[in-house]
């Protein structure tokens, strides 16, 4: 991609939704989307369980197809992304793999390179210092050696993370990653964030935790099936929750909320 | 090694060495994936085609080639859809290609094929022209497992992820579905069609007992599954027994072995500490 090319992605909105909807099953999960979002941008996705939050990250990743709308990653199609997914990082919330596969920690995380690694070529000096670097970030270093199998389940979660992060992507989903991850590990991420969002990342990341997320991020796009706000974290306030989460919810207090305007409202 | 006097048992020890590599590399995917009975399947389509081979005149093995690689991917391309589950579509194509054979052979009134030996395998009938297919099946799928060693380890332990972020999924899947049918067309004639699917899980098997990582799995796997090709062969010279049973019988049993002393289960632990108390 040329230089010239560069800037003018970067211009435009790394992700646009415009008037999704997605059936699964025939049953609509998710109704009406609009959504964009600038490069750089931090975003939590909130909503009550089962309200599509996973479905809306799936359909932006291509694996979920809308029944209608039109979503675009990079300015293409998600399924017709190509080497542009070499970009793209996923941790998902619930993992499909098998807990007994014979792999090392170290190993899990280095797969976070192979895409960028490409055919023929072996993982270089460089990209073996690059996974040593992501374990000390996510503080899995000391167990880098031992097998999947072996591993505590927030342990696991934060071998996933820390792939995802091996990939260094432009583009990166998490879907809770803070799942079974204890007290420590998630302050220790959420920390992690903001470095993140310093290296100009695009982070789109799904949480129960309301009132921490808010002070990470930049935008928060509350979702039940509809997309109830698409804002600022401040401009979340007890009606919306409420409204979203369909009962009374109690207005959190966010303390020192960033105030930069990244995110247009919806 | 007087026993390898014999130009049959040479060429029989050749085929089997390959085929232990060859069973057992492949066989350590086929295990991760949870494929066992997609190779099973696919040994039984490689029936029909050595059947339809033998009615169009042609060699039964090229045509085994061409009949499983094409179900295989078949197979795989209606069960990527997702309409119909993975295991149902074997099972159709499975008895169908069986059903062709059986077919083709009835057609073949009077002549007198050598089903056994491609049922259950025969040194005997391993000849000069099989092992150079045997041969030339592992000079493409070695290479193949190399080059994609790291993408079909990635795609193995996690394809959702994989594809997400990149790697060509589909592409590998039909890859190891094609590199899966030509394994068992080649070990057909020493172990036989009923048998070469054992062949290519039991190693992989045997391995994934003691393997904490991936490299060791495969280091394993393969050294299993030579020592059940190159023992089961020795052992059925003397006791003067059927090749392809006795690889799978040698074979069988190490697994069972592997279970027993497996540090993942600690049976023998447990046993101690059931006989002190
Ligand atoms: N494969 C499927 N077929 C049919 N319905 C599905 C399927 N997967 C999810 N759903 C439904 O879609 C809705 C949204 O699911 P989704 O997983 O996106 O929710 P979520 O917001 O991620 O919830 P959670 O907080 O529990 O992770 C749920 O009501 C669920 O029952
Ligand atoms: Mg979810």
């Amino acid at each position: 991609m040329s230089n010239k090319d560069k800037k003018e992605d970067k211009a435009k909105n790394i992700i646009e939704l415009e008037n999704v909807v997605v059936y699964l099953n025939d049953r609509m999960v998710l109704e009406d989307i609009n959504m964009s979002i600038p490069y750089g941008c931090v975003t939590a996705v909130i909503g009550p369980n089962g309200a599509g939050k996973t479905t809306l990250l799936r359909s932006i990743l291509g694996i979920i197809k809308p029944s209608s709308g039109k979503i675009s990653v990079f300015g293409k199609s998600p399924d017709h992304l190509g080497k542009d997914r070499n970009r793209i990082a996923y941790v998902p919330q619930i993992r499909s793999v098998d807990m007994t596969f014979p792999i090392r920690a170290k190993e899990a995380v280095m797969m976070g390179r192979y895409p960028r690694i490409g055919l023929f070529a072996k993982p270089s000096k460089e990209d073996y210092k690059i996974v040593d670097e992501v374990m000390e970030q996510v503080d899995i270093t000391s167990i880098a050696d031992k097998p999947l199998s072996k591993l505590s389940g927030g342990q696991v979660q934060r071998v996933f993370i820390a792939r995802a992060l091996a990939a260094n992507p432009e583009l990166l989903f998490l879907d809770e990653p803070t799942n079974g991850v204890d007290q420590l590990h998630s302050s220790n991420f959420y920390e992690l964030l903001k470095v993140l969002k310093k290296e100009n990342m695009t982070i789109i990341i799904v949480s129960h935790d309301v009132g921490v997320i808010a002070n990470y991020v930049d935008a928060v796009a509350c979702i039940n099936k509809k997309l109830f706000l698409h804002s600022v974290p401040k401009a979340i306030n007890g009606k919306v929750l409420s409204e979203m989460y369909g009962c009374d919810a109690v207005l959190f207090n966010h303390g020192e909320i960033p105030h930069m305007v990244v995110c247009k409202d919806k | 090694m007087g026993i390898f006097e014999y130009a049959f048992m040479q060429r029989a020890l050749i085929a089997s060495i390959i085929i232990g590599v060859l069973c057992s590399v492949i066989g350590v995917y086929v295990v991760l994936r949870g494929m066992s009975f997609i190779g099973a399947g696919i040994a039984h389509a490689s029936f029909g085609g050595v059947a339809l081979g033998y009615l169009l005149n042609v060699n039964p093995l090229i045509s085994a080639i061409v009949f499983s690689v094409l179900t295989a991917l078949c197979i795989g391309k209606i069960a990527r859809r997702k309409v119909i589950k993975e295991d149902t579509v074997v099972g159709i194509f499975f008895s169908a290609t069986m059903a062709f054979g059986v077919l083709c052979i009835g057609l073949l009134k009077g002549y007198n094929i050598d089903l056994m030996s491609y049922l259950f395998g025969s040194i005997l009938a391993v000849s000069n022209e099989d092992i150079y297919l045997i041969g030339g099946v592992a000079c493409v799928v070695l290479p193949c497992i190399f080059v994609f060693f790291k993408e079909l380890k990635f795609v193995t332990f996690d394809p959702e992820v994989a594809e997400i972020m990149g790697l060509p999924v589909n592409w590998l899947y039909y890859c190891l579905l094609v590199l899966i049918s030509l394994t068992i067309v080649a070990s057909m004639k020493l172990v036989g069609i009923v048998l070469a699917s054992a062949l290519l899980i039991t190693p992989a098997a045997s391995a994934y007992q003691f393997a904490e990582d991936f490299k060791t799995m495969m280091t394993i796997s393969v050294i299993l599954g030579l020592v059940s090709c190159i023992g089961g062969l020795v052992l059925s010279y003397y006791l003067n027994t059927a090749s392809g049973a006795t690889i799978v019988m040698l074979s069988t049993t190490i697994f069972f072995i592997s279970v027993l002393f497996s540090p993942k289960k600690n049976y023998i632990k447990r046993l101690i500490a059931m006989i002190k108390k």
